[in-house]
Parts: structure tokens; sequence; C-alpha cells
């Protein structure tokens, strides 16, 4: 057994060998401390490159995420709430105007769920699992409000317990969860345009330590040789700079284009979308108190319209946000509708209030020009023109942002790889000349 | 010694004030139902209440006087002409009346075609409004729901409260009760052919009431291992109960036979699980009022108009029997 051990350890490590080894990358030595040189260059570069191109990957594989599936995602669930809402202020509404629902109502009811079903499908693509709640309480809801006008066009009065139910089950359960997940996209979105936008230290240092190397190098050869230029040498640290310099240009160029995205994003989903739903839940409860079921009151209403307001509410963070003058034209378009809804739902309550009931219901639902429906739907329509305004724009800017970065990887990793090949050859050499 | 002397006049007719307001409360102003807030009348009622309260809750309310509401003082006054400084004046001068009605009980108070309410509880509000005003039509209804009702009707925010509600000890505690309008009793609708024949043989079942009610009570104290569902509404519980998600529904019979009317393939088992009374709920602070209404209420009952609502909303229920004797105190 000893001999045995013996023997394979004098055979795996040859004395002549290992004193070669030792000779050819002998610091001392020049040629010894130039072949040392040489690699730690290359490797330096090429670690450099990798680093890099991970990092330009990872931002341009961050943007396309934010542009083909994050805010469409985003735009998706805020549709989605939307629409949900919608559809239930539609039907509460269509119930309160008489026994039989009016074609609007119907159309409008029916226009809701089917963007409901689409956006729930669009979104079931991309946000998996997440939504499979909604899609199973969705068909229960509809189911309800099916039964409801079936008994209600018989004139039983079991419709508006069915009516209930289903309103009950979506103002409790499938909002709420919608929300849950529009908040949970909102954050999402909000990392990935943090991550999109920060500065790559970790490339940027590799790629600073590779020029540093590059530098010095060249200089202790200038002291060794006095030879002012070393091709290979000078064209590895070029390549170096211009990867340096078209990653900051890039980065310049489409950070401009970047924040406005996010901006019209974020118009979206925190100030245009949350106004929407103020607009409808202010609807909603105007509906209620005109029937009389709820203990919600006029405080309720105020405190949707001021969430909505043009002055400390959704829309002067619209305001805020809005990149160019059409956002911003449309925003105020969105908070004169809304002045305009306000002044109309208080003659619906004027009339309310001094026992008029059957006028005040007519200035609810009718489709007259001074209806509060007719302005309400003036509000919705102006806050959809907005968002589709942002969403437009967001398309627009994410795309310029993303040009800037077209071939940032490629570029970077090619040049990494005429740096490692330039500091191989340039060093190789003044090896040359110790032959 | 004269400043002191008014202050001390000033201050022994404020307590005297405080301690007969409770029966006639000067200037009269019902809080608006949108703008009810915290006011000076707000501010000032508690104590009269809190004195009246005490002469009607008695703490020694049982089955036999339960139903004893405040006696009726002398005749009607005349329509448009309320005494001077009474609530009824109040109201006049406001120039409707504010009523809590229950949001749907079927053949009591519901929407028609035409989205008018209507019901044997509607027809006494508007008998009401009449004596008040000579007009019928001089009235704002809420709908309430079974859970709200008897805060609304303690808070004020409406004049009266006409919503099934029966009279209980606990509730008058809260509200003053007008005499009684109406008796029924609650019992147990099922799904026909389901083979539940009495609430023992729910044991184990979910069966539904509607939160707040006495229905709820019932199922709730019920010895038997039952499963209480509330529901906000009483209708939700029929909804329910074709959901397949109750398995029976407890509430009074008149309630239970307009389901039927609307579901013959359910049914009533099982014996009355109570014997119950609705009155008209009125907040403590307004005791001339329901002076005022139990006059009212007893007049319908004399002049046949008990008789022809009742026959007009409730013929579900079978042929009108004598309206409820009323039962007073001083």
């Amino acid at each position: 057994m000893t001999r045995t051990r013996q023997a394979i350890g004098t055979r795996s490590v040859p004395p002549g060998e290992v004193l070669g080894r030792v000779s050819r990358f002998d610091w001392d030595t020049m040629p010894g401390k130039l072949r040392i040189v040489r690699i730690l260059l290359v490797l330096g570069v090429l670690l450099a490159g990798t680093v890099g191109l991970y990092a330009a990957n990872a931002r341009v594989d961050t943007m396309r995420d934010i542009a083909e599936h994050l805010e469409p995602l985003n735009a998706n669930v805020t549709t989605l709430y939307r629409s949900l809402a919608d559809a239930d202020t539609t039907v509460a509404a269509g119930f309160l105007s008489g026994r039989a629902e009016s074609r609007e109502v119907r159309a409008r009811y029916d226009g809701d769920v089917d963007l409901a079903v689409t956006s729930l499908a669009q979104a079931g693509v991309q946000a998996g699992g997440e939504i499979t709640y909604i899609t199973k309480q969705l068909p229960v809801y509809t189911g309800l409000v099916e039964r409801a006008r079936a008994n209600n066009r018989q004139g039983l009065a079991v419709g508006v317990a069915y009516l209930r139910l289903a309103s009950d089950l979506m103002q409790n359960q499938i909002l709420p969860q919608t929300a849950e997940l529009q908040r949970r996209q909102a954050s999402r979105l909000d990392d990935a345009y943090q991550r999109a936008g920060s500065v790559p230290v970790v490339a940027l240092v590799a790629c600073g330590l590779s020029l540093a190397g590059l530098i010095l190098t060249q200089i202790f050869l200038f002291q060794r040789t006095h030879r002012v230029a070393n091709p290979g040498l000078v064209a590895a640290s070029a390549a170096v700079l211009i990867g340096l310099v078209w990653w900051a240009v890039a980065e310049a160029a489409s950070a401009g284009p970047l924040t406005n995205s996010h901006h019209h994003s974020q118009s979206v989903s925190e100030a245009l979308g949350p106004a929407q739903i103020a607009a409808l839940q202010a609807r909603t409860i105007e509906s209620l108190g005109l029937a009389r079921t709820g203990t919600t009151t006029e405080l309720d209403f105020n405190a949707r319209m001021q969430r909505l307001a043009r002055h400390g509410g959704a829309l002067a963070a619209a305001r805020e946000l809005a990149t160019d003058q059409t956002g911003r034209d449309l925003v105020e378009v969105a908070a004169k509708e809304g002045s305009s809804y306000s002044t109309a739902h208080n003659k619906v309550r004027q009339l309310d209030d001094s026992a008029q009931y059957a006028a005040a219901i007519e200035a609810a639902v009718s489709t007259q020009e001074t209806s509060a429906a007719t302005a309400f739907d003036r509000l919705d329509k102006a806050l959809i023109r907005a968002i589709e305004h942002e969403r437009g724009a967001f398309g627009k800017d994410i795309d310029r942002a993303r040009g800037w970065l077209t071939g940032l990887p490629i570029g970077i990793g090619t040049l990494a790889l005429i740096a490692a090949v330039g500091a191989a050859l340039g060093v190789r050499q003044r090896l040359d000349e110790y032959r | 010694m004269t400043t002191r002397f008014v202050l001390a006049c000033g201050a022994l007719a404020a307590i005297v004030l405080a301690t007969t307001a409770s029966d006639q409360w000067p200037d009269h102003q019902a809080p608006h139902p949108m703008t009810a807030g915290p006011g000076p009348t707000a501010a000032a009622r508690p104590a009269a209440g809190r004195s009246s309260g005490q002469a009607l809750a008695k703490p020694d309310c049982n089955p036999q006087n339960l139903r004893a509401s405040l006696r009726p003082q002398g005749p009607l006054p005349v329509p448009g002409q309320m005494p001077v400084g009474s609530t009824m004046a109040g109201i006049a001068r406001r120039g409707y009346l504010i009523v809590g009605v229950n949001r749907d009980a079927q053949g009591f108070s519901f929407r028609d075609e035409n989205l008018r309410l209507q019901g044997f509880e509607v027809d006494i509000v508007r008998d009401i409004a009449e004596a008040i005003f000579g007009d019928r039509e001089r009235v704002v209804f809420r709908q309430l729901s079974i859970a709200d009702r008897l805060k609304i009707a303690k808070s004020g925010e409406v004049d009266l409260v006409v919503a099934t509600a029966t009279i209980t000890c606990k509730r008058r505690e809260e509200v003053d009760f007008s005499a009684a309008y109406f008796e029924t009793g609650q019992r147990v609708l099922v799904n026909r052919g389901s083979g539940f024949t009495d609430l023992a043989s729910l044991t184990g079942h979910p069966i539904c009431a509607p939160r707040g009610s006495t229905g709820l009570e019932t199922i709730q104290a019920a010895t038997l291992k039952l499963i209480p569902v509330s529901a906000s509404a009483t209708t939700d519980c029929l909804a329910l109960l074709q959901l397949g998600k109750v398995d029976a529904v407890c509430t009074n019979d008149a309630l239970l036979a307009h389901m039927i009317a609307q579901d013959p393939r359910t049914e009533i088992v099982g014996p009355q699980l109570s014997h119950e009374s609705y009155g008209v709920a009125i907040s403590k602070n307004t005791p001339d009022l329901g002076r005022f209404v139990n006059a009212v209420l007893e007049r319908r009952a004399q002049d046949g108009r008990w008789r022809a609502s009742y026959e007009r909303w409730l013929t579900l229920l079978g042929p009108p029997p004598s309206p409820p004797t009323p039962q007073y105190q001083d």
C-alpha cells in the first residue's frame, strides 16, 4: 500500500515539469512578469466584459419586461377593476330606473363584462395563479345578476335580493381582490423601473479596473522599453473606453424617456385609475342614496369626489405626472367634467331632499343633457381618453428608451473580446523580444 | 346682587325646562337625514331623553305589559293645526314627515311597478301624514336595513320607523314603541320535499334570518345545534334558500307567506315559535309624537281603514282578524 502511494505520487508530479513552469511564470524575470501581466489583463478584460454584458442584458431584459409584460398587465388590471366596478354600478342604476332595464343599461353592462373577461384572459397569461380567484368568482357574479334580472322581470322582490347578493360579492370580495392584485402589480412595475434606471456599479468598477490595468501596463512597458505605443494595448484600452462611453451615452439618452414612461404608467395606476374608481364609487353612492338602501351619506359622495379632485386629489397627481401638453389638457377636461358631475349630482340631491323623488330619479338616470347620468358618462369618457393618451405616450417613450439600448449587449461583448485579444497580442509583442 | 339673582333664576328655569321638556319638547326640529350631525339640539337632547327614558323603560318589562304604549291625549288636532311647540308642529313646519321603512317587506312596504312605495305599513305612514298635513303625500321615506332600523329610530334621524319591528323589552330600552298594529309569530320556511318538519329536524343545518331580527335571536338562542346564517335583508334569505346556501328561513309568518308567493316550491313547517307584535318605533325624545301616532292608529282601527288595508295587501294571510287591542300606560 505505502509503496503504491509513493509510486503514484512520484509519477504525478515530475520534478522537471514543476521547475519548468515555475521558471516560465517567475515574477523575478521579465518574461515571467510579462506572462503573468498578460494573463491578468486578458482575464480582467474578459471579466469586465462578462459583467458588462450581463448588466446590459439585464437592463434590456428589464425594459422588455416593463414594455411587454408589466405595464400591459398593469393597464389590464386597471381596466379589469374599472369594468367590474362599472358593471356593478350599471346594474344597480338599472334597477333604480324602473322595472325593465333600458337597452343602454343592458349594453353597458354587457360591454363591461365582456371587457372584464378579456382583461382577465390577457392578465391570466401574464399573472398566472394570482387571478384564479377573480376568474372563478366572476361567473358567480354574472349568474346572480341574471337571476336578479329574471326575477325582476316577473316582478318578484327576490330579484332585488339577488342583486344585493351580487353587489355584495362584487364590492366585498372581487373588487378588493382586484385592488390587491393592482397594488402588487404596481409595486412590481416600480421595482422594475428602479432596476432599469439604477447605476450598474459592478460593471463600471470592473471596466474601470481593467482600463487602469491596461494603462498601468503601458506605463510600465514605456519605462522599461522606452517605446511609445504598443498597438495591441492601445487598441484594448480604446475598446474598453468606447464600451464605457457607449454605455454612458446610452444610459444618459434613455434615462429621459424611461423616466417619462414611468410617469405615464404611474399616471395610469396611481392617478387616473384611482380617479376612475373614485368617480364610480361616487356614482354608486348616488344610486344607493336614491334607493335609500344603505347608510352611505352625502359625506361619502363628497369624499369620493375630493379623492378625484383637480386640487389635492388624483387629478392633481395626474396633472403633475403628465409629460406633455395634450396629457395636461386631457386632465383639465376630466377635472371640468368632474365639477359638472358634482353640479348635476347636487341637483339630484336637492330634488330628493325636497321630497320630489320621481324628479330626483329622472335627474339621476335619464339620458337628458343635464342629467347626472350624462354628466357622469362624460366624466368617465374623459378619464378613459386621458388613460388612453398616457398609455400611448408610455408606448412611445419606452420604445425610445429601449432604442438607445439596442445593440448595447452585443457591442459590450464584442468590445470585450477586442480588448482581450488586443491585450494578449500587445503583451506578446514585448514577450517575443525575449525569445 | 341683582345679577346673581338673575343668574340663579335663569339656572333654575333651565333645570325646570330640562326636566319637563320630556313630554313637550319646545321648538322641535328633527335633524335632516342628509345633514344629521352634532348640533345644539343634538347636544341638548340626551339630557331630556334620559329623563323620559327612565319614566318609560321600566325595569319590570314583561310579556304582559310589553305592549303598553303612551296613551293618546284627547282627540286628534285638526290637520294643519298642530299644537304650538309640539314635535308635530316642527314636522309641519319642515313640510314633510321623515319615515324609515323596511327596504323589502312584501305586503308591508315595497315598491310597485311605478317605483311607488306601497303596503300595509306604508298605509299607516300615509295616514299619519294625513293627520299632520291633511296631505298623504308629504312623506320622505328612508329605506332601512333590519340591522339599522332601531339605531336610526333612536338617533332621531327620522321621525318614525315603521319597519316590521317586533316590540321587545330589550328594544324598549332604546326606543319607544307605539301600540301594536300587527300580530304575528315566527315560523320556519323550507324547500318542499326537503324532509324537514320543524326546527328540531334542522339540527346541524344552516338556517337564515335577517341580521338584527328577532328571528335570528330565536335560532341563535335555540338549544338545538342550528347553524345561524344572517342576511342583510329578509328576502335575501329566500335567495340563499333558492341557491342552496341555507336549508331554512326563520322569520315572521306574514313575511314567509310572501316568500311562498314568490316561490311556490317552498313551504312553512312546524308550529309557531313565538307570538310577536309590530309597533312603530319612535325616539324617546318625542313622546308627544308617540301619543299622536297612537291616536292615529286607534282611529284607523275603529273606522275600518286597518281592515281595508289588510284586505288590500295581506290577502295571502287569509281573512283579516280584528285589529290588535291597544294597551296603554300614562
